[in-house]
């Protein structure tokens, strides 16, 4: 497993510009979110449809930060091209216990997904972490396989400055 | 402790079919018997199906489940054996399709087996070594688009709000997304590691000094002219690196 973290733009800022609701809990982000001048323009990793589901089966709440059926991104690899998972503050502080089970439920979902295939299993996706209440925010990328995204959970909770 | 009392005949008639249907799906064995024994598959495909009918008739989705299972494993062994059958018929590309459908088939399988469906990655293995040992090492295509609009194949509803999650089975039907409106097709890629190995780099075109155009076919290495002034063949400039 390969990862990176660097800094993030103010998400709830971006999320204030365009007129949507700021995320407080679980949250995916659009490709495009940084560059959307509206949200409209909003388009999602295809997965986000699934993940959405798969999150709700397990009663973990998430902000979507539109309403209506936005658009989706379609890419036909065999690769397992995730969105960005963002992770608010007060998760991170005061219920982290859920980000392991948030962890929990992506990694199951993406050894499901690469249930059956000999091929190569590559994942690859963000998470944005809120890490302070002052709205300073941190980007992991990851790279590796589905087991990996379980490890992550520490590193997403070393980024607490609480 | 049998999980599945209804369907304890059933799965004993399928465990005798399938077992029949890999000894015949072996390279020796007769290309006659091997199209007799697809025959025998299509028609076994019939009888599940209408068992199938009943668990869902009397609304047992587990039965159903498992059931579908067991079509989708006849049809993995129905397109292993035309895929030896296209071999030796020399239609390459064919054979190649039929491969793929097996591995995909094989693939819905192991994902949604009640009993987990480990024990078919050894049949999954032997589709894998038919790739990397028949045919040569390929290129293919991804196409990158953004969809707008995509229907759910189990309640009809639009994907993106129901609860039903493409590739896995819902009372004997597998849910598939049904895209309904692109908004844009942005980008077709060649990547080794696609979605759908049917989506494959199909042939070269080459075309020589004299403005003639040659298309060398990557399966076979067969070159024909694609304009009629010249002779039908030459010999091939490209071969796939291995």
């Amino acid at each position: 497993m390969k990862y990176k973290i660097d800094d993030y733009n103010d998400i709830a800022l971006k999320c204030e510009s365009l007129n949507c609701t700021v995320p407080d809990t679980f949250s995916f982000l659009p490709e495009n979110f940084s560059n959307a001048n509206n949200i409209d323009e909003f388009i999602y990793a295809e997965s986000v449809v699934e993940l959405r589901k798969i999150f709700k089966q397990n009663n973990i709440q998430l902000t979507n930060l539109e309403l209506g059926t936005p658009k989706f991104r379609v890419r036909k690899y065999a690769d397992w091209i995730g969105p960005t998972l963002f992770i608010s503050f007060s998760l991170l502080s005061e219920n982290n216990h859920l980000i392991s089970i948030g962890l929990n439920v992506l990694s199951n979902y993406v050894g499901d997904f690469f249930k059956g295939s000999l091929d190569d299993k590559k994942v690859k996706f963000d998470i944005v972490v809120e890490t302070t209440k002052e709205k300073e925010y941190k980007r992991i990328k990851y790279e590796g396989d589905p087991e990996g995204i379980k490890q992550l959970d520490k590193i997403i909770k070393s980024l607490n400055k609480k | 402790m049998n999980l599945f009392p209804n369907l304890t005949g059933t799965l004993s008639d399928f465990n005798k079919v399938v077992n029949e249907s890999q000894n015949k799906a072996i390279f020796t064995r007769g290309v006659e018997i091997q199209k007799e024994e697809v025959k025998a598959l299509r028609n076994y495909l019939n009888e599940l199906e209408k068992v199938k009918s009943e668990s869902i008739k009397r609304g047992n989705e587990k039965d159903a489940n498992l059931i579908l299972c067991l079509q989708f494993s006849v049809k993995a062994i129905e397109k292993e054996l035309l895929m030896l059958i296209n071999l030796k018929e020399d239609k390459m590309d064919e054979a190649w399709d039929c491969l793929v459908e097996s591995q995909n088939l094989i693939q819905n399988v192991i994902k949604n087996h009640p009993l987990g469906g480990e024990y078919l990655l050894g049949y999954a293995s032997r589709l894998k070594g038919y790739e990397k040992l028949l045919f040569p090492k390929m290129m293919f295509s991804s196409a990158g688009t953004i969809i707008k609009n995509s229907e759910c194949s189990i309640c009809n509803g639009e994907y993106s709000e129901c609860d039903h999650i493409k590739g896995t089975f819902y009372m004997g039907k597998m849910c598939q997304r049904i895209i309904k409106e692109i908004d844009e097709l942005e980008e077709i890629s060649t990547v080794e590691n696609p979605d759908d190995k049917r989506c494959r780099a199909k042939a070269i075109i080459d075309r020589s000094t004299d403005g003639v155009e040659y298309e060398t076919d990557l399966l076979t290495l067969r070159t024909k002219t694609l304009q009629p002034t010249k002779q039908n063949t030459k010999p091939s400039k490209c071969e796939p690196a291995h």
